[in-house]
């Protein structure tokens, strides 16, 4: 209360004003403060990325290579700082040429002393001031020979179709094999390569669409080519159909006829709409088999379809069973 | 050569026995689908109009279930029409027998063959039976009918222990029995004879 009460006091007010005012002064000075700081010389190691262009051809960057430079940069604040935060991130490109490379057995070798590349850094950066040191002295890469072989594409596909709906043919890959790249370490363990998982649900319509592939994961990096295949799924609409055939006796035992009941069967099944037209007994053969009879006795004989067209899918057959009756 | 009667109510399955004689080349005569046939003869049309008018008539054919319903409701009316096509059937069954002679025994298939005494003018009787209660439903899916409608049909026809003391041959037709042997030992025996 005896505060709130004072703050209401003209003198007070006067009070308050003056920490206002020393506030503000202390911002201006630290200001001035950091002004005169970064105006200073300092000297501090800042990291900058390498990328390595120029690999020669057929041959594949392995081992662990240095992925980052040291420098150590004697400079104003204002210009490290701006390096630092502006012009760190990006890379710095070290460009191979074939004539440096050194074979050793299986390898090629590729070494570049780093205090040569201090003047193209200092260029790159546009640093102010002084490149003291850069670390690592000596980089060293290490090439191995590029490989090749052909691998089959697994379609990584799952897919539900509507009522009536069905798959009119198997689901078709184009092409069948790409050919992997690589070093022989790491394509000597791939025997596949997968598409990206992809997921169809309740189809009407056919799929005809790119799907790109997963490129393996290995110790070096492999490439593919292609790196993408065609996919391509017929989808069509179905209709059930029921067909009469005859059924047909096989392994007959020899001197013997056999009479079957009854002498014909329904079958059942799935035809696509556009093939309904094409469907004839005569692309079926229905038969039982008398092998069945050796050794014990039957009443009926199982049905079986050992031909049918590839564009139904039987459903059932009525009768399953037959009667039979050998005639002697 | 012989002639066998084959008979079974409603819903037995004498026509598939009569499809397993065929498949033992023996002839076979179906009785009510010659009868059938005859209702579509300008000949037969004009007499069941003279016997039972205009109202059996439906688009210049015969509708057969109001004539059933008329027939079967007033036996004088029946007996009518039994004695139009009968005959009728019996000329052509006649004929047909005389095509094949050369068998050794032809078969006369037809719904009702003890009621009407034909089978006194057969050399033998074939009578296929079956639990009703598989016939009703055989009827039922057969004809897309009702349960009732298909007891109504079965009381006009003799029961099974009416006709099997008439009967020289049996065939079981329930769900579990074999047809083609009980057929295979009758065919056997027939030729026999």
């Amino acid at each position: 209360m005896k505060i709130f009460k004072q703050s209401n006091e003209p003198g007070e007010r006067n009070y308050r004003y003056n920490t206002s005012v020393f506030l503000i002064c202390l911002v201006i000075s630290a200001i001035f403060w950091l002004l005169v700081k970064f105006a200073d010389e300092n000297q501090t190691d800042i990291t900058i990325p390498v990328k390595y262009t120029g690999i020669p051809q057929g041959k594949q960057l392995v081992g662990n290579p240095d992925s980052v430079l040291t420098i150590n940069i004697k400079s104003s604040g204002f210009g490290l700082l701006r390096f630092k935060y502006l012009l760190s991130e990006k890379p710095f490109v070290i460009h191979l040429s074939d004539n440096q490379l050194i074979k050793q057995n299986n390898t090629y070798t590729y070494s570049i002393g780093t205090i040569s590349l201090v003047q193209q850094i200092i260029d790159l950066y546009r640093i102010s001031g002084s490149i003291e040191y850069v670390s690592p002295e000596t980089v060293i890469l290490r090439f191995e020979d590029q490989q090749s072989k052909l691998v089959p594409v697994i379609p990584d596909i799952s897919y539900t179709l509507m009522k009536q709906y069905y798959a009119y043919d198997s689901l078709k890959i184009d092409p069948k094999y790409v050919e992997i790249k690589g070093v022989e370490e790491s394509i000597s363990s791939i025997f596949f390569v997968k598409t990206e998982p992809l997921k169809f649900e309740n189809l009407t319509v056919s799929i005809q669409q790119k799907v790109r592939l997963q490129v393996p994961d290995s110790k070096y990096p492999v490439e593919l080519y292609p790196d993408e295949v065609n996919l391509f799924l017929p989808v069509e609409k179905y209709t059930e159909a029921e067909i009469q055939i005859p059924v047909e006796t096989k392994n007959t035992p020899p001197g013997i006829r056999v009479k079957l009941f009854p002498e014909k069967v329904t079958v059942f099944c799935m035809v696509a709409l556009k093939d309904f037209k094409r469907l004839e007994p005569s692309l079926f053969t229905c038969t039982v088999d008398l092998a069945e009879l050796q050794g014990e006795s039957r009443k009926r004989l199982k049905c079986e379809i050992d031909a049918s067209p590839s564009f139904v899918k039987i459903q059932r057959i009525v009768p399953a069973d037959v009667e039979y009756i050998i005639l002697k | 050569m012989l002639e066998i009667g084959l008979t079974g109510g409603i819903g037995s399955g004498k026509s598939l026995i009569a499809r397993i004689f065929k498949m033992f080349d023996v002839p076979v005569f179906d009785a009510d689908f010659e009868a059938k046939s005859l209702y579509q003869e300008i000949e037969t049309m004009e007499k069941i109009r003279q016997l039972f008018g205009e109202r059996v008539f439906n688009k210049g054919e015969i509708d057969r279930k109001v004539l059933a319903n008329m027939v079967f409701s007033e036996q004088s009316m029946l007996n009518k029409l039994n004695q139009l096509i009968h005959p009728k059937v019996r000329s052509l069954y006649t004929n047909w027998v005389g095509k094949n002679l050369n068998a050794p025994y032809v078969v006369y298939e037809a719904a009702i063959l003890f009621e009407t005494g034909y089978y006194q003018k057969l050399d033998k009787t074939i009578l296929v039976v079956a639990e009703e209660e598989l016939r009703i439903r055989r009827t039922m899916k057969r004809d897309q009918t009702t349960r009732a409608e298909v007891l109504h049909r079965m009381s006009r026809q003799w029961s099974d222990e009416r006709k099997i003391p008439l009967a020289d041959f049996i065939i079981h037709n329930n769900d579990n029995d074999l047809l083609l042997p009980q057929v295979y030992d009758v065919h056997q025996r027939l030729l026999g004879f």
